[in-house]
């Protein structure tokens, strides 16, 4: 599927480098990240170092393959603590209705009243600032759009003949749920995925930025942007590179998310399909 | 040394204009008598008059106090110019140096109050003489009346009013600070600015690109990555203070008193494992290497001392293993107010890495880094610039001393250094003084209380139109004798 929408392979395609280059950071680049050479400092591009060094004379190529981790690894458990929490809540609120679904949608806009960039600067002020807790932050803060999400898709699909006829076989809620709901609502959780992954970078490169996130010596892209802010004359290199990367991984997610749910989404493939066929082939 | 940067020989002063000044940061008040900040002195000159000027790099010179004697070491004669008045007209007399005294021992706080605190009695024996006595002797108190700063009887912090040559207009809120002459000031002439205006601008690069674009005429601090190009491009003047005179420094505070740093071995370990030329690079060379809070040019210094200008990496690993401490965690607080306070931090805390400490940075905004370091004491490492005025006792007092302000943050106890310095206060002769405070200075590098990481820096950027602007050691600003030339 993804080799017919050529956006979506280039977005798989670059996030995928991303990835293989957060994880093999070490092995791709001589330099420690943390290591300080003063005599080196703020260096252009060079053969020695591909994009320049810091202000402390750090490989910044180093850094930001190091950074790509720090991102990452808060991408994936932010997504992870939204997707689950929000998934189960709004599965949960959208099968049983009621007044236990007013109590949880309730609670999930309330969450989502606050600006998410806002409410996370908050988290991460008063539970200190770290990766983890930006991690945990971020996951907060993007659980209403999972929630939201699921219930949509619980209300729609308890309707179906289908749910009707495992309850029919004696099914119970917890087997509706978790067999019959999730299954059916995996296309556009995936979507949400990767534009929440692409979300949560931003913020946690947001958070960095203003010095609330990812803590030095740890390198971080948003860190990075901000402390390249400040040698802009004299290598704008710096916070290219930094703004580069968040560049390339947002990018290819929001790509892939594009290309996903043109992919799975019925209504949007008929649509997809009527405009492929109005343009000339050949 | 510290010579005045105005150019060509002076052409006669113009009067008028307005002289726009950044500040790194709000000023916290605006009451002399509880300044805290740098920025907070910076407004506070321009307002407030004390007995004597403060830059004593050339010696003591009158200000609101026309003659001076000193019978013994503890005792102290002000004579007050004719016809003083402050900024709402009312007579400033010896009357009002007394009050001013007791509201800062009353009302003050930090080292307004710490200056007032020796003084026993204040007498008015005219209405233009005053005499202190000193509850111990103390040879430098000339230093310390040049900052007891001369307020009227009813003063409201709302309306600031003092006898300096500017007088206070008003203050808006991370907006500005503004100033205008005082028409009254015993410098005839002076000043010669209509107005100052001081605008809280905490982004340094912001600061340049605001005097380049004329949209103010002089800066607080220029950025350090970029003074070389400043001074080569030429379109703004950089001044400030040539290298190894000023007591200006970094200096990084230990708790000195609870585990694990009251462990001598560990603060020397931390001394010898900071690489000060790697700092001296971050700083792009301005500034002086140095670990001694004397400055090396100063007549106080001693050579003899330890010093931590080397590097010592085995040095530290084998104290760091010698003092039974390991794998330790220490939180560094420290400023925000200059850029180079982060790359600092970050050189201390690869630097302790490599002898098994490690650190956690914690960037503070000034008002808060002085509550929680300096008054509640709730740090391990609290890094920040110092600059004390410039007599030895005020410099390792200031940064030592239990009995001072950063020294009860530290918590360190030695009562023969204490000795020292009111030794030091009781004799006269420089070079009897400058025995003691060899010997201070022994005690303090071996003990390293505190660790003073180079000089910091005093550079000013201003607009080639702006004259008579003479930097002073303490980086106090003073714009009486500035104009601006069209």
């Amino acid at each position: 599927m993804l080799r017919r929408d050529r956006g979506a392979l280039a977005g798989a395609l670059l996030f995928a480098a991303v990835v293989l280059a957060a994880l093999f950071a070490g092995a791709l680049t001589p330099y420690d990240p943390l290591a300080i050479r003063m005599q080196d400092r703020l260096q252009p591009p060079s053969a020695r170092h591909l994009l320049g060094t810091d202000e402390l004379g750090r490989d910044l190529l180093s850094r930001i393959l190091h950074g790509g981790r720090a991102s990452l690894s808060v991408g994936v458990v932010a997504v992870g603590i939204a997707a689950t929490a929000g998934t189960a809540m709004g599965l949960v609120a959208g099968y049983y209705g009621g007044a236990l679904a007013a109590v949880i949608m309730r609670t999930v806009d309330g969450l989502l009243a606050f600006p998410a960039l806002i409410l996370a600067m908050a988290l991460t002020a008063t539970l200190g600032p770290s990766l983890t807790n930006a991690a945990v932050a971020i996951g907060i803060v993007t659980i209403p759009a999972f929630a939201r999400l699921a219930q949509a898709s619980a209300l729609a699909i308890k309707e179906r003949e289908f749910t009707d006829a495992a309850r029919a076989c004696g099914a119970g809620d917890l087997y509706v749920l978790v067999r019959v709901l999730l299954p059916n609502h995996v296309s556009p959780l995936m979507v949400q995925t990767s534009v929440s992954f692409a979300n949560a970078i931003l913020t946690e490169a947001a958070l960095s930025f203003l010095g609330l996130g990812i803590q030095p010596p740890t390198p971080s892209w948003g860190a990075m942007l901000d402390t390249g802010r400040r040698y802009l004359d004299q290598t704008a290199w710096y916070s290219m590179a930094a703004g580069g990367a968040i560049l390339i991984a947002v990018l290819g997610l929001n790509l892939l998310g594009d290309g996903l749910r043109d992919a799975l989404d019925p209504r949007l493939r008929g649509a997809r399909a009527a405009r492929l066929a109005e343009e000339p082939s050949g | 040394m510290a010579a005045p940067a105005t150019g060509p020989a002076s052409p006669r002063p113009t009067p008028g204009g307005v002289l726009r000044v950044t500040l790194g940061a709000e000023p916290t008040t605006l009451d002399p008598h509880r300044s805290s900040t740098l920025f907070d002195f910076h407004v506070k000159d321009a307002l407030f008059d004390g007995l004597l000027e403060d830059d004593f790099t050339q010696g003591p010179k009158g200000q609101l106090a026309e003659s001076w004697e000193s019978p013994d070491a503890s005792t102290y004669i002000f004579r007050l110019r004719q016809g003083l008045r402050f900024h709402d007209g009312q007579p400033l007399t010896a009357e009002s140096i007394k009050f001013t005294v007791e509201r800062s021992l009353a009302q003050g706080t930090g080292q307004p109050r710490v200056l007032v605190e020796q003084i026993a009695a204040t007498e008015v024996l005219d209405p233009r003489t005053v005499r202190f006595r000193l509850k111990a002797p103390n040879a430098a108190f000339l230093l310390d009346a040049a900052d007891i700063k001369v307020v009227p009887p009813n003063f409201d912090e709302r309306n600031p009013v003092g006898s300096g040559p500017f007088q206070f207009v008003e203050w808006v809120r991370l907006r500005h600070v503004r100033v205008r002459k005082f028409p009254g000031y015993y410098s005839s002439g002076q000043p010669y600015l209509d107005e100052l205006v001081f605008l809280p601008t905490p982004d340094e690069n912001q600061k340049l690109v605001l005097l380049e674009s004329g949209q103010v005429e002089f800066t607080d601090t220029v950025p350090l990555p970029r003074v070389q190009a400043v001074r080569q491009a030429g379109r703004v003047r950089v001044h400030g203070i040539p290298p190894g005179v000023s007591p200006s420094s970094y200096y990084l505070l230990t708790r000195a008193d609870r585990p694990p740093l009251d462990n001598l071995k560990v603060r020397q370990a931390i001394s010898f494992a900071i690489d000060r030329k790697a700092l001296l690079e971050v700083t792009f060379g301005e500034g002086t290497l140095k670990s001694n809070a004397i400055p090396p040019r100063h007549w106080a210094f001693n050579p003899q001392s330890v010093s931590f200008n080397e590097r010592d990496l085995a040095r530290a690993r084998r104290l760091m293993s010698e003092s039974g401490v390991g794998g330790v965690t220490l939180q560094l607080k420290h400023l925000t107010s200059r850029a180079e306070f982060f790359p600092i931090a970050q050189v201390i805390q690869a630097n302790l890495a490599e002898i098994g400490i490690r650190v956690e940075l914690l960037p503070q905004q000034i008002g808060i880094w002085i509550n929680q370091v300096l008054v509640q004491r709730d740090f391990q490492l609290g890094l920040t610039g110092v600059i004390p005025p410039y007599d030895p006792d005020s410099i390792l007092g200031n940064l030592f001393s239990i009995r001072r302000v950063n020294g009860r943050a530290i918590g360190w106890r030695h009562e023969l250094f204490e000795k020292q310095l009111d030794q030091g206060r009781s004799v006269v002769r420089q070079a009897d003084r400058k025995r003691v405070y060899d010997h201070a200075q022994l005690i303090v590098q071996y003990d390293a209380p505190g660790i003073i990481l180079n000089e910091r820096p005093i550079l000013y950027g201003a607009l080639p139109s702006v004259r008579g602007f003479v930097p002073d050691v303490r980086q106090h600003m003073h714009f009486h004798g500035v104009w601006l030339s069209r």
